[in-house]
C-alpha cells in the first residue's frame, strides 16, 4: 500500500517535469532560429539549381550572412549578461535577411517571400500588441523593399493591391498568432500553477504518509508492549466476560492462577464457576456494583480447576463496546494468599511483642509495688523516691507498648469502636480529673468549660476517653508553668465539638498537617524537651475517625494550640478505622 | 483458702504467690504449664485457680473449657491473668467461662481484693 502510493507520486512528478519541457516559450533562441536556417539552406539549394531566377549573388550572400549572424547572436544571448528581451533582435534581423534575399532574387517576383512567415510567427507569438506592430512593420518592409530600391515597380493595379493586401493579410495573421499564443501561454501558465499546486499536494501527501507510517510504527510498538505486559502479568488473572459472565478473555496469569488453559476457559467457562457457591448467589449479584458504573473491589474465594481454593481480591469493571454500549465485564483477580499470611503474621507478631514486653513489665511493677507497700519493713524516703522513678518509667514503657499494639490493630483493620449512648460531659470531667495531678505538678491550670447539663451521643466511652486523655495530656505537656488548658464542649445542629485549648508553645504552621503522622514530633516538642514518641495523636485520630468524626487543629507559635474533636450527631455504628 | 497458680513466668508465679500469702491464703501448688495445672486440679482440693493464658501444654483458655466440661470441677473458681490486652481476649475469657480477668501488669492490691471476694463465696 505504502509502496504503491510512493510509486504514484514519482509518476506524477515525472509527468509534470515533461510538461514544463514542452512549453514553446522555453525553447532557446537558437532552437527557434533553426527554422530560419533550414529555410535559408533550402533557398540557397534552390538558387544553386538551374532555375529561372534573377540572382544578385552579393545580396544573397549578405542575406545568408545576416541569418547566420542572427543565429550566432541567438547562440550567445543566453550565455551573456544581456537582457533576454534582446532575443527579439533575432527574428527582426531574420526579417531583414528575408527582405535582402527577396531583393537579391527578383524582388516582387522572388519565390522566397514565404520565408518571412518564420520570423513573423516568432515575433507575433511574443506577448503584447508591440509584437504585432513589429511583425507588421517587418512584413511591410520585406514586401515593399524591392519597390523602394527600384528592383520592382508597380506596373498594374494588381501590383498596388498586392502591396497593400499582402502586408494586411500577414498582419491579420500576426494578430491571430499573437492571440493564439496569448491563450496558449495563459493555458501553459495555468497548467504550471496547477502543476505547482499538485507538487505541493504531493509533498503534503508524502508528509502525511510519513506521519501515518510513524503512527503505524508507534501502534505496532504499543501493541508489542501490550503483548509483553499481557504475557508477563502472571501474578494477576485478567478475565474478560460477555454480559452473561461467559469468559471471552483469559490471560496467562489467569491460566497459572486458576489452572484452566485459555482453550479450556474461553467460551466454555462462566466466571461464576470460579466462585465458591456459598459466597455468590448469581452473576447479577457479582456485577451489580460494576453495572452502576462504579469500580468494585472485593475479597472473594476462588476455586482452581483442581478444586483447591485461594483468597482473591477481585476488581470488577464494566467493559463498553465502540458505541459505548455495555459489552461485558473485566475481572482482575489477585492471589491474596501471601498478603493474608503476612497480615496474620503481623497480628501474631504484635500480639507476641505485646505479651513478651508486658510480662517482664508486670514483674517490675508488681515487685516495686510489694517493696513500696510493705508495712513491716518500710522504705527510707530516698529509697521510696528512687523506686518511684523505676515505677514511673516502667509505666511509660507499658504505655508505649499499648500504643504500639493499638496502632498495629488500626493498621490491620482490627480496631473497632463499640458505641453506646454516652454522656459526653461525664467523659470530659473524668479526663480532666485524671489529668489534674500531672497538671498541678507542672504548674498548669486546668479549666473546665464543659457545663452542667447532659449531652448524650452514641460513642465508645472508653476509646473516646482515651482520645481526650491524649489531647489533654499533650496540651499540659506543651504548656509552660503558669499557663492554662481549657476543655470545652460546643454543640451544633449536626455535630458536637470537644475543644482543648492551651496557652502553650504552639506548633509551627508547616508542621500542622504532619501531626497525626506516626512518630512525628513537632519542633516545639524537641525544643522544650517534651516527653513522648509521637503516637498520641495518631491514636486519637484513629479513634475519632472510627467514630466518623474529624480533628481540627489551629495553632499560633508562642500563643497556644486549640484542638477540636468534631463528632457527627448522626448515629455511629461501630465502624472500623483503617489508616 | 487453697490457691493454684499456673504461669510459665517464674517471677510472676512468685509475685502471685506473695499476693496469696499477703491475703492470708495458702498456695496449694505453683506450676509452669497447663497440663501440670490440670493434674493439680484433679488431684488436690483447690478453691481458686489463678491461670495465665499463654502456657505450654494447655493454654489457660483451654484449661477453663476443660474445667467447665468436667463433672467434678464444673464449679471451680477460676481467675485468668493475661498479658494480652486486646479487647477480643476479654470476650474469649468470658465465653470460656472464667470468673474473672486481670490484665498484666496488675496491682497486687487488685489481686488480693479479687481473692477476698472469692473467699467470701467459698
Amino acid at each position: 500500500m505504502e509502496r504503491q502510493r510512493k510509486a504514484a507520486t514519482v509518476r506524477v512528478a515525472a509527468a509534470s517535469r515533461r510538461h514544463r519541457g514542452g512549453s514553446f516559450g522555453s525553447w532557446s533562441p537558437l532552437l527557434k532560429q533553426v527554422a530560419a536556417l533550414v529555410g535559408f539552406v533550402l533557398a540557397n539549394l534552390v538558387l544553386l539549381s538551374p532555375v529561372v531566377v534573377e540572382v544578385v549573388p552579393a545580396l544573397v550572400i549578405a542575406a545568408d550572412a545576416l541569418v547566420l549572424a542572427a543565429a550566432a547572436f541567438a547562440f550567445v544571448l543566453p550565455r551573456s549578461t544581456l537582457n533576454p528581451a534582446w532575443e527579439l533582435a533575432v527574428p527582426v534581423v531574420t526579417f531583414a535577411a528575408v527582405a535582402l534575399l527577396r531583393v537579391g532574387t527578383g524582388g516582387q517576383a522572388s519565390p522566397f517571400a514565404a520565408l518571412m512567415v518564420i520570423p513573423l510567427v516568432w515575433i507575433a507569438s511574443e506577448p503584447g500588441v508591440r509584437s504585432v506592430v513589429i511583425a507588421a512593420v517587418g512584413v511591410v518592409v520585406t514586401i515593399c523593399l524591392p519597390f523602394f530600391v527600384g528592383v520592382s515597380a508597380v506596373t498594374s493595379p494588381a501590383d498596388a493591391v498586392r502591396l497593400v493586401f499582402t502586408p494586411m493579410a500577414f498582419t491579420i495573421a500576426a494578430v491571430l498568432i499573437n492571440q493564439i499564443a496569448r491563450v496558449v501561454n495563459r493555458r501553459v501558465q495555468q497548467l504550471e500553477e496547477l502543476n505547482a499546486e499538485r507538487d505541493r499536494l504531493v509533498e503534503t501527501l508524502e508528509r502525511a504518509n510519513r506521519a501515518a507510517r510513524k503512527r503505524e510504527l508507534q501502534a505496532i510498538n504499543a501493541n508489542a508492549l501490550l503483548d509483553g505486559v499481557w504475557n508477563d502479568i502472571t501474578g494477576h488473572a485478567i478475565i474478560g466476560t460477555d454480559r452473561s459472565g461467559l469468559v471471552t478473555v483469559w490471560n496467562p496469569g489467569a491460566a497459572s492462577l486458576l489452572g484452566y488453559t485459555a482453550e479450556e476457559a474461553i467460551a466454555r467457562l462462566n466466571i461464576t464457576e470460579l466462585h465458591r457457591r456459598d459466597e455468590l448467589r448469581d452473576f447479577a449479584g457479582l456485577v451489580g456494583t460494576a453495572r452502576s458504573g462504579l469500580r468494585d473491589v472485593r475479597d472473594w474465594t476462588y476455586s482452581r480447576k483442581d478444586g483447591t481454593v485461594f483468597p482473591a481480591q477481585v476488581s470488577i469493571a464494566e467493559r463498553l463496546d465502540e458505541e459505548g454500549e455495555p459489552a461485558g465485564f473485566v475481572f482482575v483477580a489477585t492471589d491474596e494468599t501471601d498478603a493474608k499470611e503476612i497480615e496474620r503474621l503481623k497480628d501474631e507478631f504484635a500480639g507476641l511483642i505485646s505479651h513478651e514486653l508486658r510480662t517482664p513489665l508486670s514483674s517490675i511493677l508488681g515487685y516495686v509495688e510489694l517493696l513500696r507497700s510493705d508495712d513491716d519493713e518500710p522504705l527510707t524516703r530516698q529509697q521510696d523516691k528512687y523506686l518511684g522513678v523505676v515505677e514511673r518509667n516502667a509505666r511509660r514503657l507499658l504505655q508505649l507498648v499499648g500504643d504500639l499494639l493499638f496502632t498495629a490493630q488500626v493498621d490491620s483493620g482490627g480496631f473497632r469502636v463499640r458505641p453506646v449512648p454516652t454522656d459526653l460531659p461525664t467523659v470530659l470531667r473524668a479526663a480532666l480529673e485524671s489529668a489534674r495531678p500531672v497538671a498541678e505538678s507542672a504548674g498548669v491550670e486546668l479549666r473546665s468549660d464543659v457545663g452542667e447539663g447532659e449531652l448524650r451521643l452514641g460513642v465508645d466511652p472508653v476509646r473516646l476517653g482515651q482520645a481526650v486523655d491524649n489531647i489533654l495530656s499533650n496540651a499540659v505537656k506543651f504548656t509552660p508553668r503558669g499557663g492554662s488548658v481549657t476543655v470545652g464542649l460546643e454543640s451544633a445542629p449536626d455535630e458536637v465539638r470537644i475543644v482543648v485549648a492551651d496557652t502553650g508553645y504552639g506548633i509551627a504552621e508547616h508542621e500542622l498537617h504532619r501531626l497525626s503522622e506516626r512518630f512525628f514530633r513537632a519542633g516545639t516538642a524537641t525544643k522544650n524537651a517534651v516527653q513522648g514518641v509521637g503516637l498520641g495523636l495518631t491514636i486519637t485520630k484513629a479513634i475519632v475517625t472510627a467514630h466518623g468524626g474529624r480533628i481540627d487543629i489551629s495553632s499560633v507559635l508562642g500563643e497556644g494550640t486549640s484542638i477540636a474533636i468534631a463528632l457527627p450527631r448522626a448515629s455511629i455504628s461501630g465502624s472500623a478505622a483503617r489508616r | 483458702m487453697r490457691v493454684l497458680i499456673a504461669d510459665d513466668d517464674a517471677d510472676l508465679r512468685d509475685l502471685v504467690a506473695i499476693a496469696v500469702e499477703k491475703a492470708g491464703y495458702e498456695v496449694a501448688a505453683a506450676v509452669g504449664d497447663g497440663l501440670s495445672a490440670w493434674e493439680a486440679l484433679k488431684a488436690d482440693e483447690i478453691d481458686l485457680a489463678v491461670l495465665d493464658i499463654s502456657m505450654p501444654g494447655l493454654t489457660g483458655l483451654e484449661l477453663v473449657q476443660r474445667i467447665r466440661a468436667d463433672d467434678e470441677l464444673r464449679e471451680q473458681h477460676v481467675l485468668i491473668i493475661t498479658a494480652n490486652a486486646q479487647p477480643s481476649i476479654a470476650e474469649a475469657v468470658h465465653l470460656a467461662g472464667a470468673n474473672g480477668l486481670i490484665t498484666k501488669p496488675f496491682q497486687v492490691r487488685e489481686l488480693v481484693e479479687f481473692m477476698r471476694g472469692v473467699a467470701d463465696r467459698v
